[in-house]
């Protein structure tokens, strides 16, 4: 395949098949500052973590930085001011040092035959014994991959030089003689997988078709540096076990690998990957905090350090549009950053006058606020900038004649109003503005990140379109530039497409579109209401249950079966990164509350603010009734 | 010739059924009992061919095994009751006595607290447990036209295994039928298709072992309409393994009916094959649309010659996917089924949770112009 692509943001599944090189320079180390923090207080080694995330946030991004080829790259490039970071993040951390690398990643996927186990005519102490069994031998023969790759060694032919010293005290091997080599190791474990597989794949029974069970994961526990050599030397000083993807293994497996590694923590480095779905759906809406094990949370930890994602994503855009075949080798340049206001002049005096009309029949029996429209109409700034003035006064007035107070109809000041206009409010007006007077709303590049909604895959799905829109004006000869008018309409329709795909993407379809189309249209109530109370704007809720005067008593919702529809479209939307979690304290002694936010592309869709903050409680009596058909 | 299983091969379609069944059912009746299996579903095509065959042969030795498959609770296809109805209405006035007819349920999903998994692969594995529950019949017919490809894959699968089980010369005919009518599959559209893929039971190709990653998998999605969404899940699971090769050779339809047809899928999938997938332009691969064998014919040659080339590194392992009519699949599962052990060909499927119907009435309307394409996979010929 050619190094150049015609359009490279639509290339996926990019950490599979960039180069360690390239993947490295991607990489930002900035993640790895959690578990700095973790190693800080002695919980990173010798220890279990779980990494936690929805689809393309990062995991296997993170997990690709411990392998083998990967610190052997950066190890082979210490002094590059490339990897300077990241190098030095890895050294905080004790994976390597300026004379070797320390630690030995080995990576499991733990997709495939596991889940099948489940389904094999044996009782479920056999069943886990099985999956047992295959879990070590996988982890013998990922280790020994590992421990060649680390050595820059050749698969199969330097087996040989790697000794198992390990004595089998524990007599963990029953049909393997240990002290042995590397070769007959994997020549024996690999003879296991394949007998493993022709049990949960063949149509027939067959004869002397029984595997060896075991009731430990004893791999973990004999996979020691101090039992390995390579020839002759020590591989590492710790050995990293990463079980990624480990959702996909069927529950009971997920809950014995869990107590397993928990109970026996302390003997073995061990992090497991799992995305948000795995999580049961009560778990998915249950506060991390409650947790009994270390975790990382990708999302949650990008929400901190937002400006340093856009710096990363930037860092990828340019990278990409690099590598393009079509000449165009920058990215944010050719996004258009601001409304051209010559271009939208006409617009924004239609909406002054429609504003002051507007304003002018809400105030027509009072004289309360004539110095503030006076003031506006001597106003002597842009066009837009009185347009602006005047959404934020229209706003003003909403709120103050809805005010339930009793208060004098005394003239309000312009001190009084000037005052009022430092309220945060400007967001707000900018978005009233666009919607009336029909303005691009959704665009430049700062915008393409927050649709990002931390999600590198979902950043480049819409800069794959903005990209072509690049190249198909190089072509027609026009300038490359995506102008703010055509960049909304690309979001707009990028939204729309993946609204469309989401009934044949996702379980529980109809009731996730109900639910979202509900929400959609209730944060779109809540926003555009003339006096804006939830400036910016409702894109998101907190489940808060009905005390009083409720059917049910839903203050136990969680465990009563007949939410089950709505823990169910939950954990989906969650699962699918449709909704983002968000911690949030709020109300009494800073009460905790988990806000499900929308997802940026579905602000979108429903026209709503790209910002964080705007959220109303719903009892789990109401959202569920959004569920139903 | 002889090369492989099913070379040269029976296949008998359209019009020329009629004279077949006549020819093959009424010359030594009683020689003959056959055992019809079809799925009950919502699909107009679920009695097409039984209704066919009864009323060339009416006299038959015959036991009719319906495969009554649960879906998912929250499936939308529930939404079509009415016309499983119809469909069953017909049926009891096809098969009259009830003594004939076996009912047979599976359910598709296993929900354990609140995760589920598709079994029904397995499950439809298990609808035919030893040699004698097919030595006792001459002739089987396995219809596909209402069954899900998650459940005809395996079943058949299984089937076929057992029947090679066989030591005796005389073994039972097998035939995969289906009822083809391109114009009714482009009306039904899948609804929540699969997150999580996995290889069909029977059909693993000992793909995923970890002793064997350096080999290559060469996948082969056999492209149809509509079907972006699914070509996508099955890509994440081609790739999934970080540093293992890949290649992926799109198969297009061709000679087909429309004859643009092929063009008309790369305009599709311009965007996802190249782009995205990086697919090279020389992969691509042609099948004739309405003939299963020599879809079957090709794979094997295609995955055959990769194997070949690719010796140096201990050969590769196969994938095919099937996004294309259920007629073009039964091609593919031979191919698999023929080089599974030898090679390592696995059969790739993204199902859906439900289905929608864009129009019932139009539905109905085009059942008329459906085509019954007989496949005959064992026993007489061979």
């Amino acid at each position: 395949m050619s190094n150049k692509l015609r359009n490279p943001f639509s290339m996926r599944a990019s950490e599979k098949i960039e180069s360690d090189a390239s993947f490295l320079r991607l990489f930002s180390p900035m993640v790895l500052d959690a578990l700095i923090e973790m190693h800080e207080k002695g919980k990173l080694w010798d220890n279990i973590v779980f990494i936690h995330s929805s689809p393309g946030a990062g995991k296997t991004s993170l997990l690709r930085v411990f392998d083998p080829g990967s610190l052997s790259t950066l190890f082979n490039n210490k002094s590059s001011s490339e990897y300077k970071d990241l190098f030095t993040s890895l050294k905080r951390i004790d994976v390597i040092n300026n004379e070797s690398i320390d630690v030995l990643g080995v990576t499991l996927i733990c997709t495939g035959n596991y889940e099948i186990l489940e389904e094999l005519d044996m009782s479920s102490a056999q069943k886990i014994r099985l999956f047992f069994s295959l879990l070590n031998i996988k982890l013998i023969i990922a280790t020994l991959r590992s421990i060649l790759s680390l050595n820059h060694a050749r698969f199969p032919e330097d087996l040989e030089k790697i000794e198992f010293t390990y004595k089998n005290p524990d007599n963990y091997f029953t049909s393997l003689k240990v002290p042995c080599n590397g070769k007959e190791l994997f020549e024996w474990a690999s003879s296991i997988e394949k007998k493993i597989y022709s049990i949960i794949d063949s149509f027939l029974p067959e004869e002397g078709m029984q595997s060896e069970g075991h009731n430990e994961l004893y791999a973990l526990s004999v996979l020691k540096p101090q039992h390995i050599t390579y020839n002759g030397n020590s591989i590492c000083k710790r050995i990293l076990f990463m079980l990624d993807d480990t959702h996909k293994l069927s529950n009971s497996q997920r809950e014995g690998l869990k107590k397993y590694v928990i109970e026996k923590r302390g003997n073995f480095s061990i992090w497991v990957s799992e995305r948000l779905e795995a999580l049961d759906p009560m778990e998915n809406l249950r506060s991390f905090k409650e947790r009994d094990y270390e975790e990382i949370n990708l999302e949650r930890f990008w929400d901190k350090k937002a400006s340093r994602f856009e710096n990363i994503l930037l860092n990828i855009a340019e990278k990409r549009a690099r590598i393009s075949t079509e000449d165009i080798d920058n990215f944010q340049e050719y996004i258009e950053n601001e409304l051209n206001e010559e271009k939208y002049k006409q617009k924004f005096l239609s909406s002054i006058e429609t504003t002051l009309e507007s304003i002018h029949k809400y105030t027509l029996y009072s004289n309360k606020f004539n110095e503030w429209v006076q003031y506006a109409n001597s106003y002597e700034g842009s066009p837009l900038e009185k347009a602006h003035l005047l959404k934020l006064i229209e706003i003003l007035i909403h709120r103050n004649k809805e005010k339930n107070q009793l208060s004098f109809d005394f003239p309000l000041t312009i001190p009084e109003l000037t005052d009022k206009l430092k309220s945060g409010l400007d967001p707000t007006a900018k978005l009233f503005l666009s919607e009336s007077a029909k303005l691009p709303y959704y665009y430049n590049f700062s915008t393409l990140c927050k649709l990002s909604s931390n999600n590198i895959e979902q950043f480049l799905t819409f800069s794959a379109d903005l990209f072509e829109e690049m190249i198909s004006n190089k072509l027609r000869g026009n300038q490359i530039t995506v102008d703010i008018e055509k960049q909304e309409k690309i979001f707009s329709k990028v939204a729309e497409k993946k609204w469309r795909e989401l009934p044949r993407i996702i379980p529980y379809s109809t009731s996730v579109v109900k639910f979202l189309s509900e929400l959609g249209t209730f944060s779109r109530k809540e926003t555009y209401k003339p006096n804006a109370p939830y400036a910016p704007g409702v894109n998101g809720f907190a489940i808060k249950p009905n005390s009083t005067n409720s059917l049910f008593n839903n203050g136990n919702w969680l465990n009563n079966s007949l939410y089950d529809p709505l823990i169910n479209v939950i954990s989906t939307c969650v699962a699918f990164n449709l909704l983002e979690v968000k911690e949030v304290n709020q109300g009494e002694k800073g009460q905790q509350w988990q806000v499900f936010y929308l997802n940026r592309w579905l602000c979108v869709k429903f026209n709503l603010p790209l910002s964080y903050g705007g959220w109303r409680h719903k009892s789990p009596d109401d959202l569920l009734k959004w569920t139903i058909k | 010739m002889t090369k492989y299983r099913w070379n040269p091969y029976v296949l008998i379609k359209g019009e020329k059924t009629i004279t077949f069944w006549n020819d093959h059912f009424n010359c030594d009746r009683k020689s003959r009992n056959l055992l019809f299996v079809l799925g009950k579903g919502f699909d107009v095509r679920m009695n097409f061919a039984i209704k066919q065959i009864t009323e060339c042969c009416p006299e038959m030795q015959m036991e009719c095994m319906l495969i009554d498959f649960e879906e998912s609770r929250v499936s939308y296809s529930h939404n079509y009751k009415s016309l499983v109805d119809e469909n069953m209405d017909e049926l009891s006035k096809i098969v009259v006595n009830k003594k004939q007819l076996i009912d047979r349920k599976i359910v598709l999903w296993k929900t354990s607290g609140r995760k589920r998994r598709r079994i029904g692969d397995r499950q439809a594995a298990l609808i035919f447990k030893d040699i004698e529950e097919v030595t006792k019949f001459s002739d089987i017919i396995i219809d596909i036209s209402a069954l899900p490809r998650g459940v005809y894959f395996s079943l058949i699968g299984k089937v076929l295994s057992l029947i090679d089980k066989i030591e005796a010369k005389v073994k039972p005919n097998l035939f995969v039928i289906v009822a083809e009518n391109a114009e009714i599959d482009k009306m039904i559209i899948d609804d929540g298709i699969d997150n999580d893929l996995n290889y069909l039971y029977g059909f693993g190709g000992q793909i995923d072992l970890s002793s064997e990653i350096e080999k290559p998998i060469i996948w082969f999605p056999i492209l149809g309409e509509d079907k972006a969404p699914h070509l996508s899940r099955a890509y994440s699971k081609i790739t999934e393994t970080k540093n293992r090769l890949f290649e992926i050779c799109p198969t297009l339809p061709f000679p087909s009916k429309n004859p643009r047809r092929s063009e008309a899928l790369i305009i599709e999938y311009h965007k996802l094959l190249f782009d995205e997938f990086g697919v090279e332009p020389q992969n691509i691969m042609y099948v004739p649309e309405q003939n299963p064998f020599e879809v079957y014919l090709r794979l094997c040659d295609a995955i055959t010659n990769y194997n070949k080339s690719l010796k140096v590194i201990n050969g590769c392992k196969a994938s095919i996917s099937t996004f294309s009519s259920k007629l073009l699949s039964i091609g593919t599962l031979l191919a698999a089924f023929e080089l599974k052990d030898d090679i390592g060909v696995g059969i790739l499927n993204v199902d859906a949770e439900g289905y929608r119907i864009k129009s019932v009435e139009d539905l109905k309307k085009l059942n008329e112009k459906s085509e019954l394409f007989v496949t005959w996979l064992t026993g007489e010929p061979y």
